[in-house]
């Protein structure tokens, strides 16, 4: 069957929890997948049925609670993965020379899950929160100039806006995470994994890759951590979706605007509530921009993160930021941004 | 050397990405937008046109689902911009339309029409800040979410055993 190709040898730390968070959040995009399709048998994406079929799947269809919650809990978790396998990375300086281009591939990826997965998710519940999220996207769209122009409304007059971030959600979004994927998945390939900080300060790895005789791991045993982990996700998600439903909120209600986003986009608000609209602009290409260019500040030879104290002010920055924004958004008063 | 070949296929990355957008910039310049995106019968909406002719009368439109209804004329300003709000009839039945404002220039957008937002308020209070009540979500009976639970944990063990067997080497 050829399975045999994928009985390769891969460096023993591979065979790690901190070296499968990769791979955990691939199978969280897998389950993702997987109960989309099934969700999206019960959803009508037309703006005047949108929200009385998903009240359909939670309240109605066969396990549609139990499916939903499994699908939005799975999203928020994949985020978690994708944010601990970005900051195993970053400690262990694995976006250096030769693997720069693969942390801008997986920095894509994660702007492709939270502000394509996540927010289109959002939309489609076409609640009070998803029209003013929706309003948002239209009024960025506007600020992007040339480039909205795809995301905005006057775009085509012909469909409405919610089918057409429907489609966005289920093709669009997981077509661009398909081609990342492949990419990120190549470059890993062909880079091979990173080597230890202590195996490439001790000279072990030249070019940044250990030598053969080094990769003393065995890649199934990679991939029966990825679908163990995997496992353990998927349980924790319905556990979660039984524990904590998801909620649908009141039909939307366009002249007010009094709900707070996804807890994802919480460190996003906090901008928006100082800057006003532009500010979720303004805050999202100040953090990936900064974490883009991390592989081109860090110059330094030695990837032990004491051997760079640049690097760890500035991830202990960023971290302390986002977790304080989003609990000042947590625990501020909803305002009204939109003009 | 791999600094500067990774700047530029970021920059053509980049610049791929923008092309449909700059490409749909060299369009018309005119516009119109409208407030809410989503309305029902009988509600108000804000329609904003652009470059529609300065001076020019702008007669604003809704056409689709078999219905073609003239919401009025407005009178644009010397760069050919209004603002107007406009009330949709009120038998107006549920769907998406498309809003065409003319003047010495035309442009179009959506509006989507519908019932589910009505829930027999009114557009006063629509606009007021009044707003309905969330909807009811069913409740697993306990025991079926007790056995969920259980199920999920069943899983979950599975997948910790699955991920801790002894390790192979190569």
């Amino acid at each position: 069957m050829g399975l045999s190709a994928l009985r390769y040898a891969v460096p023993e730390h591979a065979n790690t929890f901190w070296y499968t968070l990769g791979g955990i959040t691939f199978m969280g995009i897998i389950i993702l997948v997987v109960t989309g399709i099934w969700l999206a048998q019960y959803y009508n994406p037309d703006p005047s049925g949108a929200r009385e079929s998903v009240l359909f799947i939670q309240n109605t269809a066969p396990l549609g609670d139990v499916l939903r919650g499994i699908h939005i809990w799975t999203a928020y978790l994949v985020v978690i993965t994708a944010l601990l396998h970005l900051g195993r990375i970053f400690v262990t300086a694995s976006y250096k020379a030769p693997r720069e281009v693969n942390w801008l591939v997986g920095l894509a990826l994660l702007a492709a899950l939270v502000f394509g997965g996540i927010f289109t998710g959002t939309v489609l519940r076409w609640d009070q929160e998803a029209y003013e999220a929706l309003a948002h996207n239209m009024e960025l769209a506007t600020l992007l100039g040339a480039f909205g122009g795809f995301f905005s409304e006057a775009f085509t007059t012909s469909v409405a806006a919610l089918p057409r971030l429907y489609i966005a959600h289920v093709s669009m979004v997981p077509l661009i995470l398909v081609f990342l994927l492949i990419a990120h998945i190549f470059l890993i390939k062909h880079h091979g994994l990173s080597p230890t900080p202590a195996q490439e300060d001790a000279g072990e790895a030249p070019g940044g890759r250990l030598p053969e005789e080094k990769e003393t791991g065995h890649y199934p045993t990679h991939l029966r951590l990825m679908i163990g982990y995997g496992l353990v996700l998927f349980a924790l998600a319905g556990t979660l979706g039984v524990i904590f439903p998801q909620p649908i909120g009141p039909a939307p209600n366009p002249g007010i605007e009094v709900t707070k986003p996804s807890w994802v986009f919480y460190w996003l608000y906090a901008f928006e509530d100082w800057l006003g609209l532009n500010g979720i602009l303004y805050g999202a290409i100040l953090l990936f921009g900064i974490l883009a260019l991390v592989p081109f500040i860090d110059r330094t030879p030695l990837r032990s993160l004491r051997s760079r104290p640049v690097m760890l002010v500035i991830g202990i920055v960023l971290v302390v930021a986002l977790v304080v924004l989003s609990l000042i958004t947590a625990f501020s008063p909803v305002v009204s941004h939109m003009g | 050397m791999k600094l500067k070949l990774i700047a530029a296929g970021t920059l053509t990355l980049a610049l791929l990405a923008l092309a449909p957008g700059l490409a749909l910039a060299h369009g018309d310049e005119t516009g119109v937008t409208v407030q809410p995106l989503t309305s029902k019968p009988d509600g108000v909406i804000t329609v904003k046109g652009e470059l529609l002719g300065p001076k020019s009368s702008v007669e604003v439109m809704v056409t689709g689902n078999g219905e073609d209804v003239d919401l009025g004329e407005v009178k644009a300003n010397a760069e050919g911009d209004f603002t107007h709000e406009f009330r949709l009839p009120a038998d107006l039945k549920p769907g998406t339309y498309q809003l065409k404002a003319t003047g010495k220039k035309s442009a179009t957008t959506q509006i989507t029409v519908s019932e589910a937002l009505a829930g027999g308020a009114s557009s006063e209070k629509a606009g007021s800040g009044a707003m309905e009540q969330a909807p009811v979500i069913r409740q697993r009976p306990l025991r079926q979410s007790i056995g969920l639970i259980a199920l999920f944990g069943v899983l979950a063990a599975a997948g910790m055993f699955f991920a801790t067997m002894r390790r192979q080497k190569a």
